[in-house]
C-alpha cells in the first residue's frame, strides 16, 4: 500500500461519512412525517457500511487480480444499502388529524431526535477522523521528502 | 567459503563471444523514460486537480472529493521537485569539478 492508497482510503471514509450524515439529516427532517408515497408514516432510515478496495494506482490488470487474492489490497469503505428500520412506529389519538385513521389513531415517524443526534455527532466524528488520517499520511509523505535535507 | 563472498552481488553470466544483446539494457534511456513517465503521471494529477476544483464550484463534486485530489496533486508534484533539485545539486557538482 503505497502512500496515495491510504490518501484513498480516508477519502472513501469521508465519502461514507458524508453519506451517512446526509441520510441522519433526512431522518432529522422527517422526524413528524406522517404521509409518505408509500403510505404510513416516514420510517427511520439507516446506512450501512461495508468494506470495499479503493482504486489503487498500479492498475494494470494483472495487479488487479493478484493484490485482492493476496489480501494487499487497499480497502476502503463504502454506503452498500440503507435499509428502513420499520420498529418503533408510534401512534398517537387524534382524530382531527387529516391522516387519522377510522378509529382515530395516527402514526407518528420512528425517528427519535436525540438518537439522532448521537449518531450525527458520531459521524461527524468519524468524518474528523478520516481527515486526521488524511492530514497524517501526508505529513509522512512530506517528511519523506525531508530526508536528505541539511 | 562461502560465507566470505558478498551477498546481493551475483557474478555477472559470462558472455558469449560475439552475443549482441547488451544494447536492450541502457541505463540512460531507462532513467529518462521513468523521469519523463513520472512527469506525465504528476501532470495528470494536477489535471485531475483542476477538473475537480472546477467540479467542486459547479456543486457536482464535494469539497472533500476536491481537497483530497488537490492535495494528491500537491505532494506527488513536490516529490518531482525534490528529483529535480537532486538531478540540478548533481549537475552543478559536476560542473564544479576542478579540470
Amino acid at each position: 500500500m503505497n502512500i496515495f492508497d491510504s490518501m484513498q482510503v480516508s477519502a472513501s471514509g469521508l465519502n461514507s461519512q458524508r453519506a451517512v450524515i446526509g441520510v441522519i439529516a433526512e431522518n432529522m427532517a422527517n422526524a413528524h412525517t406522517t404521509r409518505t408515497e408509500e403510505g404510513g408514516p416516514y420510517l427511520r432510515k439507516k446506512a450501512i457500511l461495508s468494506p470495499s478496495p479503493v482504486p489503487s494506482s498500479p492498475s494494470s490488470p494483472f495487479s488487479l487480480l493478484l493484490l485482492p487474492s493476496m489480501g494487499k489490497e487497499a480497502m476502503g469503505v463504502k454506503v452498500t444499502d440503507i435499509v428502513q428500520d420499520t420498529n418503533g412506529v408510534k401512534t398517537i389519538y387524534d382524530p382531527s388529524h387529516p391522516d387519522a385513521d377510522e378509529t382515530g389513531l395516527v402514526s407518528l415517524p420512528n425517528v427519535n431526535l436525540m438518537e439522532e443526534m448521537v449518531s450525527l455527532l458520531s459521524a461527524s466524528r468519524a468524518y474528523e477522523a478520516n481527515v486526521t488520517a488524511f492530514n497524517a499520511a501526508k505529513t509522512m509523505a512530506l517528511r519523506a521528502l525531508d530526508i536528505g535535507k541539511v | 567459503m562461502d560465507d566470505l563472498q558478498v551477498k546481493g552481488i551475483s557474478s555477472p553470466p559470462l558472455e558469449k563471444a560475439g552475443s549482441e544483446k547488451r544494447v536492450a539494457h541502457d541505463p540512460v534511456s531507462d532513467f529518462k523514460k521513468i523521469l519523463s513517465q513520472s512527469v506525465e503521471e504528476v501532470n495528470g494529477l494536477l489535471t485531475t486537480a483542476d477538473h475537480s476544483a472546477q467540479e467542486m464550484v459547479a456543486g457536482r463534486m464535494d469539497i472533500h472529493q476536491a481537497m483530497v485530489a488537490i492535495e494528491q496533486a500537491n505532494v506527488s508534484f513536490l516529490l518531482l521537485l525534490q528529483v529535480r533539485n537532486k538531478m540540478i545539486e548533481a549537475y552543478q557538482q559536476i560542473m564544479q569539478m576542478p579540470i
